[in-house]
């Protein structure tokens, strides 16, 4: 059987990755990638991330984001960009190749488009213009400085952290002079904010601390305005370095124009366009899944400078002479370090298969974004709850057209089809309650199993992966996915998204669809997992559904929002399923596009193989991970029976009988009726039950049962995997110092 | 008439010189291992040669440059996506092998071939440039037989740089044994320059320039001929690397002064 | 049958080259064994006389020469035609040379006009051919230079002030430097100048030639801190030199495979680095010595400036 015979290159990244068509993207990768691997690698390997201070020597990765194009791509053309149209997969592209090498450059460059963010997104088209030329690098013959910025909104304790809707930054009126301007007076205290140490301009998030002004905004503070602006102390960080961070302080005055989005005067009241909550929820939605991905290519990086320690590891020693199998597989002769090495892999590929699968819905949902407020505007329909109440009443819409596109052409009424697959508000609808769930569902999964898989990874070195001279830098990268899982929103607010937005039904109603789909490429290609990924997405379903409706032993409802014990694990169960889904079709995608790629072709076959190796191992650790959770929550939230307790009585049954008796009579082959208890008069074995019943849960014991008989192959897949990973070409040596 | 060049650089790809380089042969002859899948890059030769190119052409109004590059198409178009956003130029692309076991005779006839095919081409203000060797094989030998095609005999090989006297005349320095450079001035152009690094740093990427240079790359690639190039009349006997594995000693936890010692009595035995 | 042309030219002061004699010394030994072959010598240069007779015992059967201002100077047209003209003189069907800059510039041209096979021979190679000096029969070779063939003059050549050459072919040792040296030290600081006093002075008192790794004489390129006297000329590896010296001594470098690849014809190698498990401990070098350069060096040159 042909296995994988070279580590995968770009041709088979941008076929997998969905950008072989895009020739900006593929030059872009390779921009950043010179970047990271020239400049930030550097750094690093200098030591630069030994200081918590933005000094000279970081600033040098500025130079190199400007000269490489990396600070024009948030820009459109016509504000002094190169890549036209929607920019998510593009910025996510980039975030991927700096953090493949160091996440702290990559949130450098990040958080300067994160500043602009909300000028891009809710700005009004003076603002638009104005910062984004600024942010532009100034091109040869053009006598100017860039200017770059910080997103401020994070605060010091006790407010903004996870609660982003409690600001203590401030807004007042400072002077309103009849008929002119109003000049405001912004109080703001930052902290961990990214960027401080140079940024020029602020966008900074205050609630209104004046009568006269009506509630949240974002506004633009320039370093120059009057007042205090002071950069602060720099956060004390253990992680993320190539990043200026400091906690600032501003007390300035500034004219009202700079409240972004603009705003409008109501009885003498000054009514900004945009909530601060409104534009972060534009802006966040965005830039999370970037981060998301970082942790990722972490993962992936990992793979070459582990596989080649693990082969030269006994090299050198007196007594291991060239040829022998320790000194050409070194720690490689043994299973267990090839098998982790393996689900680090599968991991760092489902998790950047989920992350470029959001980074392209947005892409697609952007224009369809802009298309949705044009209408409403047209309809004179405002933004927030009315634009909320009109989506609401398109809900049905966007369900039949979901019903339809699963109705076989010709059985369906192909005019009401046409006509809602054009409508770009239904169309909206449907995406965004995906991208709803994938964008947290990627920020939470990719960065918080990441970290957990990044320290396995760290664990394969030995001593040395803990060490700043470890190849690769495994140790900081490991340190930097904390960050990520914290950086825009910790885990618990994503899990708290995931409890609402999972649950709407245009997204359960897709979750079916994809059940189907992955049905039906587990019987194309049951190597796979993509059955064991059905079954497990079916256990799922079932079990939101039960929950819905569930009541604990204590008669208190099992699915609400302060129940996070049962919403939170539930949607941590949705991210292993759906990431696993992205990858598989991944896979599929280069199986079918592989092939006319001369390049892809030469090893497709050994390629494909392994690659639905490690599909199927990622299924079957989500479809268990999504089983464990699954049954949690389903039995755990039910009083356990004691022989003499309440409600045990008939429900009691020994331990040793076979549970699959109470669904399948005898099928554990045990002797005896279900519920026979202890003899009469006998004390019960010490070693007995009592066990429950599943009385009402048979369907979901099924699903189980199912679930785990679908793990079938996947630990052949994964040893098949193992044994490639002993084989597999890897270059002389890591293509960045070390 | 104008007074600018017309620069025409052939250069093409290698295996990147970080992965592993195994020689296999195979049934059409000698080959690396998993060569077509290994990521490549623009020869450095040849690299040094590009931006030598550039900079002589934004330095030289009316200057225009040609990329000539001999190589399978997909790979080609691949290292065009670094290479593009280095320096502006338009690429002239030929599809066949691009590995170090063809005749240097026959890629220099497909080279020839393809350079006179160059729509506009002024021999007057012709300079052919190039690597004076191939990271891939370092025979050195194609250019020479490029130029010999075109009939030009002003030829200099490991060129490390290229002046242009107010005259027209240029001044080259080749390398020479010994660490020394010989100097020549000729006539201006036609000439043949291989160069060895010349004297500028690469470039960094600029997207900008890429997106510019993709308007033609792409379209050149698309209509790349297919070149048969191999090495007719050649056999291949063996092919190895050579040959430098030693048992390694490696000494741990001796002073400084111990490992002084040491390697001044090993310089003087 | 065979006739094998050795072809040599001659350097300013009208003597052969040391590789020269190699490729004699090779093509004699080719000749000896192709059973029917003939070995013509040919010559070109400004006077070919002396060096003709320098080698007038090494059993040629013809001596021929292109000699003359024109041919004095090393140019890619005149010596065209030069070779062209001794090929055709000889009948050659098998050319051997030796490798230099001169050589190797014009012979492919001339390869893809008159098709012979054409040995280039690295220094290195062979050994030379040693014997007594006699009187040669040369006969000259005409050769008619067209106007083309004069637009190029060799004026002169550049070389560093004695003192200041770092690049010695003929050396006993190799000196390799790599990026380390310039990099941030045990005391967080960089230390590039203490770097190149420390490598000049064990070049001063070694004789050793000087090479470098790529990624340290790029770091030019880059407005890093660098070795002011280290060129892209000294670069050893695959885009680089791949010199000839007895002995090989690494520091700083890691000692991976496109640098190493330069190291081809260096018998002995020995390397100091600070990881061990830098290449040069997989096989690439017949010793480590996992130590700082810097104080290493330091010694060594106390040791050297003792003797």
């Amino acid at each position: 059987m042909e296995t994988l015979r070279t580590l995968p290159g770009d041709d088979l990244r941008q076929i997998l990755w969905r950008f072989a068509d895009r020739f900006d993207l593929q030059m872009l990768v390779q921009s950043a990638r010179s970047v990271a691997r020239g400049p930030v690698a550097r750094l690093v390997a200098e030591g630069a991330r030994n200081s918590h201070e933005w000094t000279e020597q970081k600033a040098q990765l500025l130079k190199a984001f400007d000269e490489s194009g990396i600070t024009t791509l948030y820009m459109d053309p016509d504000q002094g960009g190169y890549v036209e149209g929607p920019k998510n997969l593009a910025l996510a592209l980039v975030a991927f190749e700096l953090a493949w090498v160091d996440g702290g450059s990559a949130t450098c460059s990040l958080a300067g488009n994160l500043a602009l963010a909300p000028i891009h997104e809710r700005g009004t088209p003076e603002q638009r213009d104005t910062y984004m030329h600024r942010a532009v690098p100034p091109q040869p013959g053009e006598d100017r400085t860039i200017w770059r910025g910080a997103f401020c909104l994070t605060e010091p304790l006790p407010y903004v952290g996870v609660e982003t809707g409690l600001l203590s930054g401030k807004v007042r009126i400072a002077e309103w002079e009849e008929g002119k301007e109003p000049i405001l007076q912004v109080e703001k205290r930052g902290r961990f904010i990214t960027n401080m140490g140079f940024a020029r301009f602020v966008t900074a998030a205050v609630d209104s601390g004046d009568d006269r002004i009506k509630g949240s905004c974002m506004v633009i503070l320039e370093e120059t305005d009057p007042g205090l602006f002071d950069r602060g102390v720099p956060t004390r960080k253990l992680v993320h370095q190539l990043s200026s961070t400091r906690d600032p302080v501003f007390n300035l005055r500034v004219p009202a124009s700079r409240l972004i989005g603009g705003y409008t005067v109501t009885n003498g009241v000054i009514v900004p366009r945009y909530s601060h909550g409104e534009v972060i929820e534009a802006v966040f939605r965005r830039t999370r899944v970037t981060v998301g991905l970082m942790t990722s290519a972490k993962l992936l990086s990992a793979v070459e400078p582990v596989i080649r320690y693990q082969r030269g590891r006994f090299r050198g020693g007196e007594t291991i002479t060239p040829g022998s199998p320790r000194y050409e597989l070194g720690l490689q002769q043994k299973e267990d370090v090839l098998h982790r090495l393996v689900d680090v892999w599968a991991t760092g590929e489902a998790g950047a298969s989920l992350g470029f699968a959001a980074a392209r819905l947005f892409d697609e949902l952007d224009p369809l974004e802009r298309r949705k407020d044009e209408i409403f505007a047209a309809q004179g329909i405002g933004g927030g709850s009315a634009q909320t109440k009109a989506l609401r009443r398109l809900q049905k819409e966007a369900l039949e057209l979901l019903a339809l596109s699963t109705s076989p052409a010709g059985a369906r009424d192909e005019n009401r089809y046409e006509a809602l697959q054009s409508d770009p508000l239904v169309q909206f609808l449907v995406l965004d309650s995906q991208a709803n769930v994938l964008c947290p569902a990627c920020k939470l999964w990719n960065t918080g199993h990441g970290a957990t898989m990044m320290r396995e990874a760290v664990s394969l070195m030995g001593g040395y992966g803990i060490t700043e001279d470890c190849p690769g830098f495994l140790g900081h990268k490991w340190m930097d996915a904390q960050l990520e899982a914290t950086y825009e929103g910790p885990e618990a607010v994503q899990r708290r998204q995931l409890t609402v937005t999972m649950t709407n039904e245009l997204f359960l109603e897709q979750l079916r669809m994809w059940i189907a789909e992955m049905r039906e490429v587990g019987f194309r290609r049951p190597g796979t997992g993509a059955c064991t990924l059905a079954s497990a997405m079916e256990a799922w379903l079932w079990t939101l559904t039960h929950l819905q409706g569930a009541t604990d032993a204590d008669g208190a409802k099992l699915y609400h929002g302060t129940r996070q014990g049962v919403t939170f694990p539930l949607a941590d169960a949705l991210c292993w399923l759906l990431a696993s889904r992205y990858q598989i079709l991944d896979v599929l995608e280069v199986e079918a596009k592989g092939p006319a790629n001369p390049v892809v072709a030469e090893g497709l076959a050994g390629l494909v193989n392994f690659l639905t190796d490690l599909c199927h191992i990622q299924a079957a650790r989500a479809a268990g991970e999504a089983g464990r959770i699954c049954a949690e929550l389903v039995h755990g939230y039910n009083r356990h029976p004691a022989w003499d307790g309440e409600g045990c009585g008939a429900g009691c049954h020994l331990g040793e009988l076979d549970p699959l008796d109470w669904i399948i009579p005898a099928a554990g082959g045990s002797v005896g009726a279900p519920s026979e208890g202890a003899a009469p008069g006998k004390p019960h074995p010490a070693k007995a039950g009592p066990c429950v019943r599943f009385d009402g849960l048979e369907q979901f014991v099924r699903l189980r049962l199912k679930l785990d008989g679908c793990l079938t192959g996947a630990r052949l897949a994964k040893d098949r995997a193992a044994t490639a990973l002993t084989t597999v070409m890897i270059p002389e040596a890591l293509d960045y110092p070390a | 008439m104008s007074t600018g060049y017309q620069i025409i650089v052939c250069g093409s790809i290698v295996p990147d010189p970080l992965q592993t380089l195994e020689p296999v042969v195979g049934p059409g002859g000698p080959a690396l291992k998993n060569e077509m899948m290994l990521p490549a890059v623009l020869d450095p030769w040849a690299g040094h040669a590009l931006y030598e190119a550039a900079h002589l052409a934004k330095n030289t109004p009316g200057s225009k440059v040609w990329l000539v590059s001999l190589g399978p198409k997909a790979k080609l178009q691949q290292v065009m996506m670094t290479v593009a956003q280095k320096v502006p130029f338009e690429l002239v692309a030929l599809d066949g092998p691009a590995g170090g076991f063809t005749d240097s005779c026959e890629v220099a006839a497909a080279l020839a071939e393809a350079i006179q095919a160059v729509p506009t081409l002024d021999r007057s203000r012709l300079l052919v440039f190039g690597g004076w060797e191939s990271a891939s094989r370092g025979a050195g030998a194609t250019l020479q037989m490029v130029g010999e095609r075109l009939g030009i005999l002003d030829q200099f090989q490991g060129v490390d740089r290229l002046t242009v006297g107010n005259d027209g005349w240029l001044t080259i320095l080749e390398r020479i044994e010994g660490g020394k450079h010989q100097v020549s001035t000729c006539a201006g152009p036609p000439a043949v320059l291989g160069w060895a690094t010349g004297h500028l740093p690469e470039p960094p990427n600029n997207p900008q320039v890429g997106m510019a240079n993709m308007r033609t790359i792409m379209p050149s690639l698309q209509r790349a001929k297919a070149v048969r190039v191999g090495a007719e009349g050649v056999t291949f006997a063996r092919v190895s690397l050579p040959s430098q594995r030693r048992e390694t000693r490696v000494v741990k936890d001796r002073s400084a002064d111990e490992i002084a010692r040491e390697i001044v009595a090993w310089m003087r035995q | 049958m065979e006739t094998i042309l050795f072809l040599g030219h001659t350097e300013s002061d009208g003597s052969l080259p040391a590789s020269a004699l190699e490729a004699l010394g090779a093509a004699r030994t080719l000749a000896g064994a192709t059973n029917g072959s003939t070995l013509v010598v040919g010559l070109v240069g400004g006077d070919v006389r002396a060096a003709a007779d320098g080698i007038a015992g090494c059993g040629a059967a013809r001596f021929l020469g292109v000699s003359g201002q024109d041919f004095r100077q090393s140019r890619y047209a005149s010596d065209a035609a030069a070779v062209e003209a001794l090929c055709k003189a000889a009948a050659a069907t098998l050319v051997i040379a030796p490798g230099t800059s001169r050589w190797n510039r014009v012979l492919p041209g001339v390869a893809r006009t008159l098709r012979p096979w054409i040995i280039l021979l690295d220094p290195g190679c062979h050994g030379p051919w040693q014997g007594e000096r006699g009187a040669a029969k040369l006969e000259a070779v005409a050769v008619d230079l067209s106007e083309g063939s004069m637009r190029t003059t060799v004026t002169g050549v550049q070389a560093p002030p004695a003192d200041q050459q770092t690049i010695r072919p003929d050396a006993e040792v190799l000196f390799v430097a790599g990026a380390g040296w310039t990099k941030t030290q045990a005391d967080g600081k960089t230390h590039a100048s203490e770097a190149a006093e420390l490598i000049l002075g064990f070049l001063r008192k070694s004789q050793a030639s000087l090479g470098g790794s790529k990624s340290l004489v790029d770091l030019k390129g880059e407005g890093q801190a660098v070795l002011p006297f280290m060129t892209h000329l000294n670069q050893v590896g695959q885009t680089g030199s791949t010199p000839r010296h007895p002995k090989g001594l690494s520091t700083c470098c890691h000692g991976e495979e496109p640098h190493v690849v330069g190291w081809r014809f260096v018998n002995e190698r020995r390397a100091v680095n600070l990881d061990p498990n830098c290449g040069w401990a997989r096989g690439k070098a017949d010793v480590l010595y996992v130590a700082d350069a810097f104080e290493v060096m330091r010694k060594v040159n106390a040791l050297l400036g003792e003797k």
